[in-house]
């Protein structure tokens, strides 16, 4: 009995101190897209904003706000900013898969915070010199870092969203 | 703060009003020269009739008012011969036990609401015992708990064979008892698991499976029951110091530099006599750095109580427990890449929470020769306020709540029979940003029968509860409970039960309005209490030197409430719902050897097995691990003294989806192999100074997993731990 409990206590103790458990993701094997959101023009009061996000579509536009968030984690991924003092911000997006994405802009809820979605507004959205949606091809380990996002509250983009 | 003082004085001064003239003494072990604790020692006349009752303390120490016609004091003690001697006039008397030869059982008090041998019941208990809490020297109860054969905790949520999973803060499907009294919030319903002091916590005691049929709401899948020290009859003052740090990740790229990841902890207790009234009181002192940015914490607490043995057959106890917390808004991780820095860093590092709990109880016990009553009181507050996270944002969400409870038991004893029950009646009031202002009322009742036909002893009883909150629809349910214990051979005893419990849904998630992360959490009134059945069959087989227990289980949930989302197409948003239908079956192993027979070297290995099916979609209930691994040795020779725990949790197989969308590599999650280690030794050898250092490692493999989504478990920490009593 004593033998046995001890030689089992060494294959668990040999065979955790070999497993380490969960580790960092491997920077080759981490899909990801990030840069720097500016914010230009007049800027609103802090309290109007409910949500402030960068937002990254596998979907092209345009699309419904309710098909976002049936999709949310999976054709859909947000880096939530900081929203007050608003300020030029970082942003860091990992997809959960390679892949072609058609939209990348920074999306605002505003009004309404018990519907989840009502009140939505692109400030500012990746684009062509045609404005039209940069779409990024993202193969595994890829990591686009030089994005630029310009984000206006007062004078708002063409919006993605189905009328 | 003056009406509470008030409250106070009005509650504690009958204890001290009562005090008069006692017989005091002091039961040893006439083999070891150890105190006997938890004996029952009665005062008796000249015919051998029971005057008054009382238990010897952790100390083996026990007294009684001083009665006019007392000539005898007769000892009753699991694992002694019984012992009666006349006292004289002596009125400080040790009295000798001799042991039989035979492995002591314990007396648990949670399993049927009264005292009886662990080996009499007919559902799996497991006790923590002090020796094992004072040696792991944990911060909070959850550290216990997490070793206990059957148990994982995630959060706030103890999971007692896969009856819980995580439910986000909100409702607890285990009910958490202090002294047999509910301490579960009015708003969450959760449990809260710091605000115990550990240097005042006698055992814990765990009840696996349904409970409801005693206990109402919440003992859905278990019941635990923190019971606490009794006060010393002669001064005694305890101190223990911890200090401690967290290792540095072993991945450079998780450290965050400016972390100091230290933690210190002072528990100061004394404990004595006024008059024959006995009282103690300790205070605890917490700061922890933390491991991770923004989950730092400072918590001061108090606990005082006080009993009183009365003019005749009785005793009043009453107690006073204050808790408050001041920690940062951690939530969960930014990635798998910074899982030691926060999601939302100004949420974490501003967002602060302030939370303060408060409980108070107090009982009259009354004792006669067959019959004990008890009528008790007990009010929990708890209150919780969150700091803006930006400058000019309006304060974050705030809660407070207040739950009270009153209850008469009655306990019948009138061989063979043994008949309880009582009735109970509850209010909750809550006034809450997130929740709004509402109100709870309950009534319960409950009756049960134990029939002692040697060497069979017969369990049925059943428990009524009705609750409503606010003018809305009353939530009712009948509770019922079978169970048989058959014992061919003292060392032997088989058990058998079947109990069933409810949880009635928590105001947060019948009333939560608000938006979380972005998402709107809508509330539902339409929601109906979850409900449960389980049934067990095992064996215990103890002697001496081994303990062998086994079990089989089967439990059945319906109307389980779980986060859902929702969207409609012109609307989405998450509420609470009753949508899932389960099943859990498994079995469950202990094996306990103590080769010298006694606690100089013992081992326990505990083993669980755990199918955790959701019956709507067909796949595995969430938070729930399939397998459980236990093991602690522990060894105690002369001034020195070591023990291990170690514990494997298989990975979650399915994990929240709403969830796992908030949190970025939400789904990251693997098996958990955790060793903890310690050795001590006693000062006094070396010092002539009563204290016992104790060097502790916890997490010694620096093992990393998380037990709720995007949160990295403790990394490994060192820990430097002196105690003395003097």
């Amino acid at each position: 009995m004593y033998r046995s409990v001890v030689a089992m206590l060494l294959m668990l103790w040999v065979f955790g101190g070999c497993d380490r458990g969960l580790t960092p993701p491997s920077p080759d094997s981490t899909t990801a897209i990030s840069g720097t959101v500016h914010f230009e023009g007049k800027l609103p009061q802090c309290d109007s904003i409910v949500v402030l996000a960068v937002v990254l579509s596998e979907d092209p536009a345009p699309f419904s706000v309710a098909n976002v968030f049936a999709n949310y984690g999976k054709t859909i991924v947000v880096d939530q900013l900081v929203a007050c003092p608003i300020r030029d911000t970082s942003f860091l997006i990992t997809p959960p898969s390679p892949g072609i994405y058609h939209y990348l802009g920074v999306i605002e809820k505003f009004g309404r915070p018990d519907s989840l979605t009502l009140d939505w507004q692109i400030l500012g959205f990746a684009h062509t010199l045609f404005d039209s949606a940069q779409s990024f091809t993202l193969l595994a380990g890829d990591h686009i870092d030089t994005i630029n996002l310009v984000a206006r509250f007062d004078s708002l983009p063409r919006q993605p969203f189905v009328k | 703060m003056k009406n509470c003082f008030f409250i106070l004085i009005f509650i504690l001064l009958p204890t001290v009003l009562f005090a008069q003239e006692q017989i005091q003494g002091r039961l040893i072990d006439i083999s070891t020269r150890t105190p006997v604790t938890g004996a029952t020692v009665s005062l008796e006349d000249i015919n051998h009739k029971r005057l008054f009752v009382r238990s010897s303390n952790s100390d083996g120490r026990y007294n009684f008012p001083l009665i006019i016609g007392a000539v005898f004091v007769r000892v009753s003690a699991i694992g002694y011969t019984d012992t009666i001697i006349d006292f004289g006039k002596r009125l400080f008397i040790e009295i000798l036990l001799t042991p039989q030869k035979k492995r002591i059982d314990e007396i648990v008090i949670t399993a049927e609401r009264h005292a009886t041998a662990s080996q009499d019941v007919p559902v799996s208990i497991s006790v923590v015992k002090p020796a094992e809490l004072l040696s792991r020297g944990s911060f909070a109860i959850d550290n216990a708990l997490r070793w206990i054969p059957g148990i994982s905790v995630t959060e706030s949520q103890v999971n007692i064979r896969g009856s819980s999973g995580y439910g986000r803060g909100v409702g607890s499907r285990v009910l958490f008892l202090l002294d047999g009294m509910p301490l579960l919030a009015a708003d969450n319903g959760d449990i809260k698991f710091d605000v115990v002091p550990m240097l005042d916590i006698e055992r814990i005691e765990v009840v696996k499976g349904a409970g409801s049929a005693l206990y109402g709401s919440s003992a859905l899948g278990g019941v635990i029951n923190v019971i606490s020290r009794v006060p010393a009859d002669t001064s005694q003052t305890a101190i223990t110091l911890l200090t401690g740090m967290y290792d540095k990740p072993k991945y450079s790229e998780w450290e965050v530099p400016t972390l100091n990841r230290r933690f210190v902890s002072l528990e100061a207790g004394s404990s004595g006599m006024i008059g024959s009234s006995g009282i103690l009181g300790t205070i605890t002192l917490r700061r922890n750095e933390g491991y991770r940015l923004g989950d730092d914490s400072y918590k001061e607490g108090g606990f005082i109580k006080l009993i009183s043995p009365l003019a005749s057959t009785a005793k009043l106890s009453s107690s006073l427990l204050i808790a408050n917390e001041d920690h940062g808004g951690w939530l969960y991780w930014k990635s798998l890449s910074l899982p030691l820095l926060p999601a939302d860093s100004l949420g974490a590092l501003n967002g602060r929470i302030h939370s303060f709990k408060a409980n108070m109880q107090s009982s009259l016990d009354f004792i006669s020769e067959q019959t004990s009553q008890t009528v008790r009181a007990d009010v929990y507050y708890t209150k919780f306020s969150t700091d803006p996270s930006k400058q000019g944002d309006p304060v974050g969400p705030h809660s407070a709540g207040i739950n009270a409870t009153a209850e008469y038991d009655i306990n019948s004893d009138i061989n063979p029979f043994f008949i309880s029950g009582g009735i109970i009646t509850s209010f909750q009031n809550i006034t809450s940003d997130a929740f709004g202002d509402h109100h709870g009322i309950s009534f319960a009742g409950f009756g049960q029968g134990e029939w002692r036909i040697d060497p069979i002893i017969l369990t049925a009883g059943f428990r009524a509860d009705a609750i409503r909150y606010d003018a809305n629809m009353w939530m009712s349910s009948l509770s019922p409970k079978l169970g048989i214990t058959y014992k061919p051979y003292d060392d032997l005893s088989f058990r058998a039960s079947l109990g069933s419990g409810f949880r009635a849904p928590t105001m947060s998630e019948q009333f939560v309005d608000q938006v979380f992360t972005g998402f709107p959490v809508k509330p539902n009134l339409d929601l109906v209490p979850e409900r449960s059945y389980s049934t067990e069959a095992g064996l215990t087989y103890r002697n001496r030197y081994i303990l062998l227990d086994g079990a089989i289980f089967y439990s059945g949930f319906d109307h389980l409430i779980e986060p859902t989302f929702i969207s409609t197409g012109t609307t989405s948003y998450i509420q609470f719902q009753n949508i899932t239908k389960a099943e859990i079956y498994g079995h469950e192993e202990v094996v306990e050897w103590m080769p010298l027979g006694d606690d100089r070297l013992a081992a326990r290995l505990g083993y669980t097995y755990v199918y955790p099916h959701n019956k709507v979609t067909g796949g595995v209930l969430e938070f729930r691990p399939r397998h459980l691994f236990q093991v602690r040795l522990s060894t105690a020779f002369g001034n020195f003294e070591a023990s291990s725990d170690f514990r494997y949790i298989s990975k979650y197989e399915s994990l929240d989806s709403v969830l796992i969308r908030q949190v970025p590599d939400g789904d990251a999650r693997v098996n958990a192999y955790v060793l903890d280690a310690r050795v001590g030794y006693n000062l006094n050898a070396i010092l002539r100074v009563p204290a016992h250092l104790t060097f502790q490692i916890e997490n010694l493999l620096n093992y990393y997993y998380v037990e709720i989504v995007g949160n990295l478990a403790p990394l490994r920490s060192y820990s430097l731990r002196i105690e003395t009593v003097f």
